[in-house]
């Protein structure tokens, strides 16, 4: 995922030392980084630089963060508002809503219908029957963030 | 009742990716089961662990996500038995991270308004084959020895990692998927790809990143003499199969290469009838190699 990034992970590291936090909140790199955990296994340093990604994310996420990379946070955003809805994923919604939000309205058209002739994606969602528990995690988790008892 | 007899009976937590894109990975876990004696049971109302999306912007959500699956899987008897290589990374992690850290451990406990059940084993299907189920065990249980069919076991991120979580094998050196495929009769063959990302699921926000880095990986595995590519997560599944068409078009190039979970590879040599291993709903069709190679 590195040769997507402007501030590959090493420089990434090497920015925060400095404190230029801000550049890399305002790149892409945080955005382009798919948790594979390579570089937290590798690095010789034990620097957990996946770990340090997922709070750059956060950071960046609660202030509505001045990102280039606005498709990745709108994929992050329908799926986290799928779990709250329907308590599991819906794929079709999923891919349907990012293409129409995104202004990609033929992304992907041709291979909607060969996934759903082999029931690869199914075109309704049994809602899980206990929904209204995710919407209490989710609501519990706001009222300590409200209160300042979560981060 | 000896060891040996006793019988395997997990908790089954299938994720939201088993019950559509990759229904054949349930369909076949099932099969698989069934032939090999192992009880499942899934856990009942489970809820999507969140994944990657959760843990990238808002982890307490996605520890609390899967806090509240350990605990809807305490009401079903037996260690949790996970196929999904996200979901069994989030659900190691969030066990990990709940039994280090006594305040995050509290927030989730707010979160979920009961207390973190931390006492579950996680394992993934390969582990109950390879370990509790036994490869000596599962090489005698083969009914049609996959023999001549060259294997590229693809690891891809999430079955070792993160690094600091206790986890199903060696983080830089695994061979649990090669000792299963050897133990039921298949060639594995050495590449350079085995532990690199597919994408994951920029698959939906930025596919062109996904056809660059499952072309490599697609590359490597047709350069090292495969027949097939072994995997053991529904994304690499959806990237490797569902997109190794558009791939091919876009790099002009032709791999033909066939991409099957790892239960439906033991699930054909140790007798699940073939129409039960879900191989119609592959993209890249399996059926003329398996017929080659004798193994339908």
């Amino acid at each position: 995922m590195a040769s997507f990034m402007e501030h590959p992970p090493n420089r990434v590291v090497r920015l925060l030392q400095l404190g230029q936090w801000e550049r890399v909140l305002a790149g892409r790199s945080i955005w382009y980084c798919a948790s594979c955990e390579t570089c937290a296994t590798r690095c010789p340093n034990k620097v957990n630089l996946a770990a340090i990604m997922d709070a750059l994310r956060k950071l960046s996420w609660d202030a509505d963060g001045p990102s280039k990379e606005s498709f990745v946070q709108l994929a992050n955003r329908l799926f986290i508002d799928n779990i709250r809805t329907y308590g599991r994923q819906y794929e079709l919604r999923l891919g349907a809503v990012f293409n129409v939000k995104s202004g990609q309205f033929m992304k992907d058209l041709l291979l909607g219908p060969k996934l759903l002739s082999r029931g690869k994606l199914k075109m309704f969602h049994s809602k899980n029957k206990n929904v209204g528990e995710i919407e209490n995690i989710f609501a519990r988790i706001e009222e300590m963030r409200k209160k300042g008892e979560a981060p | 009742m000896t060891a040996s007899k006793k019988l395997l009976n997990y908790a089954y937590y299938p994720g939201c990716s088993l019950h559509a894109s990759a229904k054949e990975y349930d369909i076949s876990t099932r099969g698989v089961c069934k032939v090999l004696k192992i009880g499942l049971e899934e856990v009942p109302d489970w809820f999507c662990c969140g994944a990657t999306p959760a843990h990238n912007v808002d982890e307490l959500l996605s520890l609390s996500l899967c806090a509240k699956n350990l605990s809807l899987a305490e009401e079903v008897e037996g260690d949790l038995a996970v196929a999904c290589a996200a979901c069994f990374s989030r659900l190691k992690t969030t066990q990990h991270h709940l039994r280090n850290n006594d305040i995050q451990r509290k927030q989730v406990e707010t979160a979920i308004a009961a207390p973190a059940p931390l006492g579950k084993k996680v394992k993934h299907m390969l582990e109950i084959l390879a370990k509790d189920y036994g490869l000596d065990k599962l090489a005698a249980a083969v009914t049609r020895p996959l023999t001549g069919l060259k294997v590229a076991c693809y690891y891809g991120c999430l079955l070792t990692r993160p690094p600091d979580v206790p986890n199903l094998d060696c983080v830089e050196a695994p061979t649990i998927m090669e000792d299963v495929l050897n133990a039921v009769g298949a060639e594995t063959v050495a590449w350079s790809h085995r532990l690199e990302c597919c994408g994951a699921n920029f698959t939906l926000s930025r596919p062109g990143v996904v056809l660059q880095l499952s072309n490599a990986i697609l590359d490597s595995a047709k350069a090292a003499g495969a027949d097939c590519i072994l995997v053991a997560c529904p994304l690499c599944h959806g990237n490797l199969d569902i997109r190794q068409k558009e791939i091919e078009g876009v790099y002009n190039v032709s791999y033909g290469l066939p991409i099957f979970y790892i239960t439906q590879m033991v699930g054909l040599a140790v007798g699940v009838p073939a129409t039960r291993l879900g191989l119609e709903s592959m993209m890249v069709n399996p059926l003329p190699l398996l017929k080659e190679k004798n193994l339908l």
